[in-house]
């Protein structure tokens, strides 16, 4: 079931009524109605995928109950590994596949042996990745002891399954999620209108921005070939912002879906395309799933600390490893390693912890240098997200230098009004989000500080827009990593 | 280590909830019905009006105008006169010029043929025109003329004939501005009697209003479904003005027939793989209006040829293309003698 859809509009104020209405008198029963109800927001899409995550379920609860247990080191370290084999096993299966064998195909028929297999007809189950990584943060954590496990089951079903992040995340650590299924939820007012808002933005960002720059970016991306330097630079913005939008988009309806709901979920994204260098960017972007490979992988592998060699190591491992999470494709790598690259040198002078407040805070406007700053890391970003979103790493190449032929195309002031639409829509959005910065989302603070009128014209305007402006409906990216 | 217990434990929720739940529910519920209140108003005026806007009369004030476009047709004084009627396909399809040079009588072949143009529009054209001298109408049938799908070519007026619900899914795919049209066209209807006056064009176009297409048409670029029946169905009224313009010509004794314009091979492989359905249900559609006529032509009439050097693109003869099918639409029209049927061969077996 897609945010965006007439489905989840009857199906979110059923489930809201029912959850605070009937159910409301008793913890257990609320948990099961979400398991219930997450069943069927993921059995929407397909049913028979629901076998994974009941699977993934029973394995890690039963695992974290046999870890309470377990005293001696080798059995709580096998115990560990059955999850994380479980888990990664089917994550690698339904992913990587066919990618892997593709791979040992070409790498064994390019030193002339002719080896035969046949790629399967797999498809991906939605959100495998998040609830994924979701669940093995509870094992982890349970093995490190940071975590008590539960013993209730239903709980911990409504842990994997919370159908708001169940398919998209944020991808949430069993120590901040799990807890909230085993307390009472009380229905605060100025909590559910937060949600309310949050979702309204959520879904601006979405069907207004992220469709209409997808329409544009998947034509030029498509018809590279045919188009000049300075349409395949505005193919890759509108590229930057789609996925940006989208993504946060989802985020935040999914948060905000989990406020009317008494839950709190942590932040995603914090306005990463107001960051001053490329550190700052990655702790502002997909915050869940950077502070998961950093708690899981980076700090286990020794983090920064160490010599100059174990950094740079530790750095690509975590940067490409999380390019790979991304999607089975070397595209994916690249932009991942593409990223340490730019990370690096910031690690190595230390300076990778320099931009660590709001830019500008209680200022209008950025200074000079941080507006380069800005600009800086936004372009580098752009230019990232062309082998994230090419095909394959040929397009991306072709893509890229494509952009500097033709630079007289950069002074054609026709091919910016073709997009004058989607350009003023994109200022418009960039303007609120800067205004809105010191908040978790931009609205949260920004309409506060209005009058009740302002306020409620602001937001049947953005309802409006939504309704005039909507692109032709496109699933949200991430559901397919 | 982090801690917490069951949910047993805890299983006391505050009962106090309903206060900032019932301020909370009722306030979403205001805040949503504000704006859509005048919304609901609207669409529920226009489904209790429904009836009055599609009235001959009502329609009439939308397209009486549009006759004036073809005042020439009433100034030509050389013999009886034939119309070819319908769409692009009819206009850019057939040349009166090379008509009017192999019929060997007095008559000559008008072209009052338009983009997108269907029955309803072509039907008050007819009736506002002098038909004193016309002896025979030819209206060519293209399928996706008759749908709803369609009308975002057509007068807006007859967005009034979408659901609320057809409406909505028109202005999230083909035009936002769908309901501000539906809208514009209600209040027309309510407190404008007639659009603005035309001025009577009696200059006489060139080839009589056929035309070569040197380019593309801009409304068919491509294969995409122009049918979409499943989503806005049927315009219901495009068939019954067909009908109507029937029974026009019987009335004033005028011969009346169909004919089907050619289409590209690569169309024509399409459209039988993949609208085999809807064709059936548009040609039970057109029978149900209880048409009689005479019908000629095929969609793969030219797939012998190598028919890519007559078409412009898939739906639309070149000038070449043109001058063929003119030819052999005059040999036809002489030979037909069937009856329209649900029957009908629209290919070749």
């Amino acid at each position: 079931m897609l945010f965006n859809s007439l489905d989840f509009a009857i199906f979110l104020p059923i489930v809201f009524i029912l959850y605070w209405f009937i159910s409301s008198k008793n913890i257990k029963h609320q948990n099961l109605l979400i398991v219930v109800a997450s069943y069927v927001f993921y059995g929407w899409w397909d049913w028979r995928f629901l076998s994974l995550i009941i699977f993934s379920t029973i394995v890690d609860y039963t695992v974290g109950q046999k870890l309470k247990i377990a005293e001696s080191q080798s059995r709580r370290k096998a115990l560990l590994w059955t999850s994380i084999l479980v888990n990664l096993g089917f994550l690698g299966f339904f992913k990587y596949y066919n990618f892997f064998l593709d791979n040992f195909i070409s790498a064994f028929s390019f030193f002339g042996a002719d080896i035969k297999a046949n790629s399967l007809n797999i498809i991906l189950p939605v959100g495998i990745s998040f609830y994924t990584f979701q669940t093995l943060s509870y094992t982890i954590d349970v093995y490190r002891r940071k975590l008590e496990p539960t013993k209730d089951f239903i709980a911990f079903s409504a842990f994997v399954s919370f159908f708001p992040q169940l398919v998209a995340g944020p991808i949430e650590r069993a120590t901040n999620l799990l807890p909230q299924f085993c307390t009472k939820r009380n229905f605060d007012y100025s909590t559910a209108v937060n949600g309310m808002r949050q979702i309204l933005w959520g879904l601006f960002k979405k069907i207004v921005i992220a469709d209409n720059c997808a329409e544009l970016a998947n034509h030029i991306f498509s018809n590279s070939i045919d188009y000049s330097g300075i349409t395949l630079v505005l193919g890759a913005v509108f590229f930057t912002f789609q996925i940006y939008a989208d993504f946060s988009g989802y985020s935040d309806i999914a948060i905000g879906t989990s406020r009317l709901f008494g839950f709190n979920l942590m932040r995603n994204f914090a306005f990463p395309y107001f960051s001053r260098d490329i550190a700052e960017f990655w702790r502002r972007w997909h915050i869940s799933l950077s502070t998961w490979f950093r708690d899981y992988l980076y700090i286990p592998l020794g983090g920064s600390r160490g010599g100059t060699l174990m950094k740079v190591r530790n750095t690509f491992i975590i940067f490409i490893v999380s390019g790979f999470w991304h999607g089975a494709n070397w595209t994916f790598v690249i932009w991942g390693a593409l990223n340490a690259v730019y990370f690096l040198p910031l690690l190595l002078t230390n300076k990778n912890r320099n931009n660590l407040d709001i830019v500008a805070h209680s200022r209008s406007l950025p200074t000079f240098k941080e507006l380069l700053s800005i600009l800086t890391t936004f372009s580098l970003t752009v230019f990232a997200w062309i082998f994230f979103r090419a095909e394959n790493l040929g397009h991306a190449l072709q893509y890229a230098s494509d952009i500097l032929q033709h630079p007289s195309s950069f002074l054609s002031f026709s091919v910016y009004l073709r997009y004058k639409t989607i350009i003023v829509l994109l200022g418009a959005f960039m303007i609120i989000e800067w205004l809105g910065r010191e908040g978790e989302y931009a609205l949260e603070k920004l309409v506060l500080r209005w009058k009740s009128p302002v306020r409620y014209t602001f937001y049947y305007s953005i309802a409006y827009a939504i309704l005039w402006f909507g692109g032709k409906e496109q699933q949200f990216i991430y559901f397919q990593f | 280590m982090r801690s917490f217990g069951s949910a047993e434990k805890n299983n006391n929720l505050s009962t106090s909830n309903s206060d900032p739940m019932k301020r909370f529910i009722s306030k979403t519920i205001v805040t949503i019905l504000v704006p859509t209140l005048p919304f609901l108003v609207m669409e529920l005026l226009i489904e209790k009006q429904k009836e009055g806007f599609f009235e001959e009369k009502a329609l009439e004030k939308r397209y009486a105008q549009d006759a004036n476009d073809y005042a020439w047709i009433e100034t030509l004084d050389n013999g009886p006169i034939n119309i070819l009627a319908g769409s692009s396909s009819v206009r850019y399809g057939l040349s009166c010029k090379e008509l009017n040079n192999i019929n060997p009588d007095n008559s000559s072949y008008v072209n009052l043929a338009m983009d997108a143009r269907g029955p309803i529009q072509t039907y008050f054209i007819l009736k506002n025109l002098g038909l004193d001298s016309v002896r025979t109408i030819y209206f060519g049938l293209d399928p996706w003329i008759y749908t709803k799908r369609y009308y975002r070519h057509r007068n807006q007026y007859l967005y009034l004939d979408f659901t609320t619900w057809e409406c909505f899914l028109y202005s999230r795919e083909h035009d936002k501005s769908a309901f501000v049209k539906r809208y514009k066209s209600f209040f027309r209807y309510l407190f404008l009697p007639q659009p603005a006056q035309k001025n009577r064009n009696i200059t006489t176009p060139d080839d009589y209003g056929s035309s070569a297409l040197q380019r593309t048409a801009k409304n068919f670029d491509d294969l995409s479904d122009w049918f979409q029946i499943e989503k806005y169905g049927w315009s219901g009224l495009q068939f019954e003005y067909l009908r109507k313009i029937e029974k026009l010509c019987e009335e004033n004794k005028i011969n009346f027939h169909l004919f089907i314009p050619p289409k590209r091979s690569d169309y024509c492989e399409y459209y039988l793989e993949k609208y085999k359905a809807i064709h059936e249900g548009y040609t039970s559609k057109i029978a149900q209006t209880g048409i009689d006529s005479s019908i000629f032509g095929r969609f793969d009439i030219f797939n012998d040829h190598v028919d890519s050097t007559l078409f412009a693109e898939a739906f639309h003869l070149n000038k070449k293309g043109q001058i063929e099918f003119s030819r052999l639409f005059y040999e036809l029209s002489l030979k037909q003698s069937k009856r329209f049927t649900t029957d009908y061969l629209w290919f070749a077996e």
